[in-house]
């Protein structure tokens, strides 16, 4: 039992200490992120992997593998970090790692599509604008893959939110809203380097996560009614 | 709480006329005139007791103005102005670039190259509304006039914006109209064929030509137009006959030849503000007589940067140049300075005279503006104190005293330009109490609409109206950053974007498929990219420039598809169940005669728009007049307006609305640019996408908010004057008329507002119940935002009028504030809107 408390401890600092570790990361990387784009993009990214990875199998409930079938349907308390056990702790890396290939593999060109849509530039700076959508995708989708799965139900209740909040969905809306703010200050004639696309979304990515976390905490339960 | 309805129509009808009110007193205030000196200059006002002044090299003139000759035009490499060029290289020409300050349109760059004076704003408006008489230069002195003042005789050939300058001032006149853009050729032939017989005479003393062709070769289809070549040989074939006949004819032996440009263009071939392209003008001096000047200049030459080529001169130094070369005395409001290359013409004391007699002009329009600065001349000697006028003073003092020629030059000269850097960079005194007034006015008619929302509440969930004022606040604060306005197209397809998310979740929400949404996003994005705007990006590759103007097959048959969905849109609302074949009979007219009308239009003026395979077909229909091809489109769409409301008791009224709306749709496509055809065709697909929605009051205003904005952008438009698109402003018109010409241009410039108010109503009208209160609610929330966003350009043109880019980027967003809120706003989003709720309700 003690093992278990020293355990859900580690867990409880880890997941304090993951929106911290995220920023730091771009933080300290942000020169080379202004510098050239793309490069620090591609360099970060598994520095991200890494952090989300960890973050996942230690803090978050997850449904991977077989057990979706019995659990699914029922109310899950998904999200508490006291529920990472020990004697799951293999298959929950295996399940993190699984998320991490469903983000990357339909995550990333879902998320490549929506910012286009929504004015990202294709025929100049294509790598830019898909590392970036990878960038969103580890950060907003893997978390959720890991803790909903690939339930066809749950995912539309992601995307029309009408899940209930909760820290994940909190900082996979944040990463989403904080993208789309990030695009603000691109067209005020600074001339800064960092008004370099896509900077300024990457960033607003990563403190629209940290951010949207702790909203997730404050809102938890609620919905979003828009009609 | 529950507002009667009288009250409401009572509040919209106050608010409204509030904020028009506030708007005309601003405008008043912001744009004032300049004070400027009465009369015309004497020699006497110059030069004391008995001193003469510097005597005349030249006794006639001829002043060639051809409109947008922008440097490179006649520098460059690839120019056709190869007559000219060879002057340059053999010494008898002068080569100089002009800058022309913004606004740099027509009738304020003929100000300052008469005058020598910097016109501010409202010449601008001005050049618009032509007919204003306020605009002539009777009463201030310009070169013509000191010509005519020593008894000399000037006649003029061209714009006849210089009859409406300059009245009664010229012998013998032939004036054109500038407005008709289309015309390349006749233009200009109506100019020449008095060349060669004026040329024999030897009656006139001064010979002003404005040529238009190449300025309306540039509206139509840029500075890298298939015309503008030979356009340059045609003009230069002008100088060629000019100059050889001065070169022969002894009645012309001492005439001074002037080839200049009033403004230049930019990449889109438009005018009005400031980029370098656009101030860039070509000035060239020629006369056997100047070869004394020993000058050696190479043509083509090499551009210091884009467009400066040889030495960079300001416009209004034209006129003190002018009227010295002539021995006239300088034009009193003078603010150029006398160039000084040419100074070797005379001996060394009338150079010394020739730079004194301009500084005692500049010295004079500083005591206009300072009192204080006569006594400090009258006294003789430098004060010692530091004060800029002090040191000013100092300057003249030991100018007058100085010993030696090269010495009293230099300090005239320095003079001069201290002079003209105080004058000209004196802030214009504005009114800022009325200023102050007007943005009060307005704020009351905010408070008014704010009510709306404060008292009775706007029907709709709480979540739209948050929006509505994050939209709202967001956009006004927006107005206080230059790049923003300059850019604000960034920010209406950010908004617009983002609120087709929110109608993706809606649609999931309401368990709908989301299909509808996505389809609206994705004609979003091809909207935005369709042409690229703003400052900093225009003029980049986009789908009109290069891809669609590459592939014109592409392009018409988007085009045709369009017109395809109009006929069918309008054959569906047309057709009664009787008889559907009236429907296809009524809709085909229009369709076709607009077609025809585009065809025609593109033989004549954009050929490298037509594919190969239409070019027979159009040069066919090309010969019936255009004017009457867009008369007979014009037409046709009125009978069948007057045919549906006369009708209106057989029609439903459910479907006067879109029938309405779909005739509109054909008219908006006639007065759009080819290549804008298909977003009105991507604008009505959204809104039947839009209207199977169910969308609210609130949500449809929002919507129609958005798009409105959005594709008032996307067409092309900018809050640049040189955005402005003047090519289909003469559409049908065979006469000249302002209050025609006004409403074509604006339905063009403005012609996706209009078929996104028009949009809107109809959304409005299959969603709801009681016509009287959905109007109301309409025009409340429009109201509302438009409020809002006229307050807050009026605050910023006030807070930053010392800034560096009033005149180039607020006064210009001003100008298209005003059209959104007292055009765009109170005629078609309220009266017309509201006739058109009137009849669909009745």
């Amino acid at each position: 039992m003690a093992s278990m408390a020293d355990r859900s401890g580690i867990a409880e600092n880890i997941r304090h200490a993951h929106p911290i570790v995220l920023l730091g990361a771009l933080y300290a990387t942000f020169t080379s992120l202004v510098n050239d784009p793309p490069t620090l993009l591609l360099q970060l990214l598994p520095v991200t992997i890494g952090i989300q990875i960890i973050h996942a199998s230690t803090c978050l409930g997850n449904s991977g593998g077989s057990k979706v079938a019995t659990a699914s349907g029922n109310k899950k308390k998904a999200k508490s970090a006291s529920k990472a056990k020990s004697e799951d702790m293999g298959s929950n890396v295996l399940a993190a790692f699984f998320s991490l290939f469903l983000a990357l593999l339909i995550g990333t060109p879902a998320a490549f599509i929506v910012i286009v849509l929504l004015g990202a530039p294709i025929t100049a700076d294509l790598s830019h604008t898909v590392l970036c959508a990878a960038h969103l995708s580890v950060l907003a989708g893997l978390p959720l893959v890991y803790s909903y799965y690939v339930q066809g139900l749950k995912w539309r209740d992601i995307v029309s939110l009408n899940l209930p909040m909760d820290e994940v969905y909190g900082g996979a809306l944040g990463a989403c809203l904080g993208a789309w703010l990030g695009a603000v200050p691109i067209p005020l004639d600074w001339d800064r380097d960092w008004q370099r696309w896509p900077v300024t979304i990457v960033v607003g990515i990563y403190a629209g996560y940290a951010v949207g976390r702790l909203g997730g905490l404050a809102l938890i339960g609620k919905v979003a009614r828009f009609n | 709480m529950v507002v009667q309805p009288s009250l409401r129509w009572l509040r919209l009808a106050a608010g409204n006329i509030l904020l028009v009110l506030a708007v005309l007193v601003f405008a008043k205030a912001f744009f004032p005139y300049k004070p400027f000196l009465q009369g015309l200059a004497q020699h006497a006002d110059y030069h004391d007791g008995g001193e003469t002044p510097a005597p005349a090299q030249f006794e006639k003139i001829v002043f060639m103005l051809v409109d947008a000759l922008r440097s490179d035009f006649v520098f460059g490499d690839h120019s056709g102005f190869e007559y000219t060029q060879s002057l340059i290289r053999s010494g008898v020409a002068i080569p100089f670039t002009a800058h022309a300050t913004s606004p740099t349109i027509t009738m304020p760059k003929i100000k300052a190259l008469t005058t020598g004076s910097i016109p501010g704003f409202l010449d601008l408006i001005l050049n618009f509304a032509e007919s204003d008489t306020t605009s002539t230069l009777a009463t201030q002195d310009n070169w013509l006039a000191q010509i005519k003042q020593s008894g000399k005789k000037l006649i003029m050939f061209g714009d006849d914006t210089w009859l409406k300058l300059f009245p009664n001032i010229f012998e013998r006149t032939d004036g054109t109209v500038s407005f008709f853009v289309s015309d390349f050729t006749e233009v200009d032939n109506n100019v020449t064929r008095h060349v060669a017989p004026e040329l024999r005479q030897s009656d006139w003393d001064a010979m002003i030509l404005h040529y238009l062709g190449l300025d309306h070769i540039g509206h139509k289809t840029g500075p890298r137009s298939q015309h503008m070549i030979p356009k340059q040989h045609e003009m230069d074939g002008i100088v060629k006959q000019v100059y050889q006949a001065i070169e022969t004819s002894d009645h012309l032996r001492d005439t001074l030849f002037v080839l200049v440009g009033d403004h230049g263009m930019n990449d889109g071939g438009g005018h009005g503000g400031s980029s370098s392209g656009e101030t860039s003008a070509a000035l060239v001096f020629m006369s056997p007589k100047l070869k004394a000047l020993q000058s050696e200049y190479t043509a083509p030459a090499v551009p210091r940067d884009e467009f400066t080529y040889y030495r960079r001169i300001e416009q209004s130094d034209v006129a003190p140049t002018l009227t010295t070369l002539l021995g006239l005395p300088i034009p009193k409001n003078n603010l150029g300075l006398f160039i000084q290359d040419f100074l070797p013409l005379w001996n060394v004391d009338d150079q010394v005279k020739i730079l004194n007699t301009n500084g005692r002009e500049l010295s004079r329009l500083i005591s206009a503006s300072y009192s204080d600065f006569d006594k400090l001349l009258a006294e003789g000697k430098c004060n010692q104190k530091t004060g800029q006028l002090d040191k000013l003073a100092c300057t003249w003092h030991s100018a007058v005293l100085s010993p030696q020629p090269s010495e009293q030059m230099n300090l005239f000269s320095t003079f001069s330009g201290e002079c003209q850097d105080i004058l000209t960079s004196a802030a214009t005194n504005y009114d800022t109490d009325s200023m102050l007034i007007a943005i009060i006015i307005g704020s009351v008619s905010l408070l008014l609409f704010t009510t709306v929302w404060a008292v009775d509440g706007v029907p709709g969930s709480g979540f739209y109206k948050l929006l509505f004022w994050a939209l709202s606040l967001s956009y006004s604060g927006m107005m206080i950053a230059s790049s923003y306005v300059e850019e604000e197209q960034q920010y209406w397809y950010w908004a617009a974007s983002g609120w087709c998310i929110i109608l993706l979740i809606r649609e999931l929400q309401r368990n709908e498929s989301g299909s509808k949404s996505i389809i609206l996003l994705l004609l979003l994005r091809l909207t935005r990219r369709w042409n690229q705007t703003g400052q900093k990006h225009a003029g980049a590759p986009d789908i009109t420039n290069p891809f669609l103007t590459n592939n014109p097959t592409i392009l018409w048959t988007l085009v045709f598809f369009s017109y395809t969905d109009m006929f069918f849109r309008l054959k569906r609302s047309l057709s009664t169940r009787s008889s559907p074949i009236v429907g296809s009979v009524m809709a085909i007219s229009p369709i076709v005669a607009s077609i025809l009308f585009k065809l025609s239009m593109a033989a004549l003026d954009t050929r490298e728009l037509l594919p190969q395979f239409l070019t027979p077909l159009a040069d066919n229909f090309s010969k019936i007049p255009p004017v009457t091809q867009a008369q007979i489109v014009f037409s046709l769409l009125l009978l069948q307006t007057t045919y549906l409301l006369l009708s209106h008791h057989l029609t439903p009224s459910k479907k006067i609305i879109p029938a309405l709306h779909n005739i509109l749709t054909i008219f908006l496509a006639t007065q759009s640019r080819l290549t804008n055809i298909p977003l009105l065709w991507f604008s009505n697909v959204s809104l039947t996408l839009l209207d199977s929605m169910s969308l609210t009051p609130l949500q449809i205003s929002l919507t129609t908010l958005t798009l409105q904005h959005t594709t008032f952008f996307a067409l092309g438009n900018s809050n640049a004057i040189s955005s402005v698109d003047l090519s289909n402003a003469y559409n049908g018109v065979s006469t000249f008329n302002v209050f025609v010409v006004g409403v074509l241009t604006f339905v063009s410039n403005w012609a996706g507002p209009i078929l996104h108010t028009s949009g809107g109503i109809s959304l409005l009208f299959n969603n709801l119940g009681s016509v009287g209160n959905t109007y109301l609610t309409y025009a409340e929330i429009s109201s509302t935002f438009r409020a809002a966003a006229m307050l807050a350009v009026m605050v910023a043109c006030m807070v930053l009028r010392t800034h560096l880019f009033v005149w180039t980027v607020f006064s210009p967003k001003y100008l298209f504030a005003m059209m959104w809120t007292c055009v765009h706003h109170v005629i078609v989003d309220l009266v017309v809107a509201g006739g058109v709720f009137y009849i669909g309700g009745r």
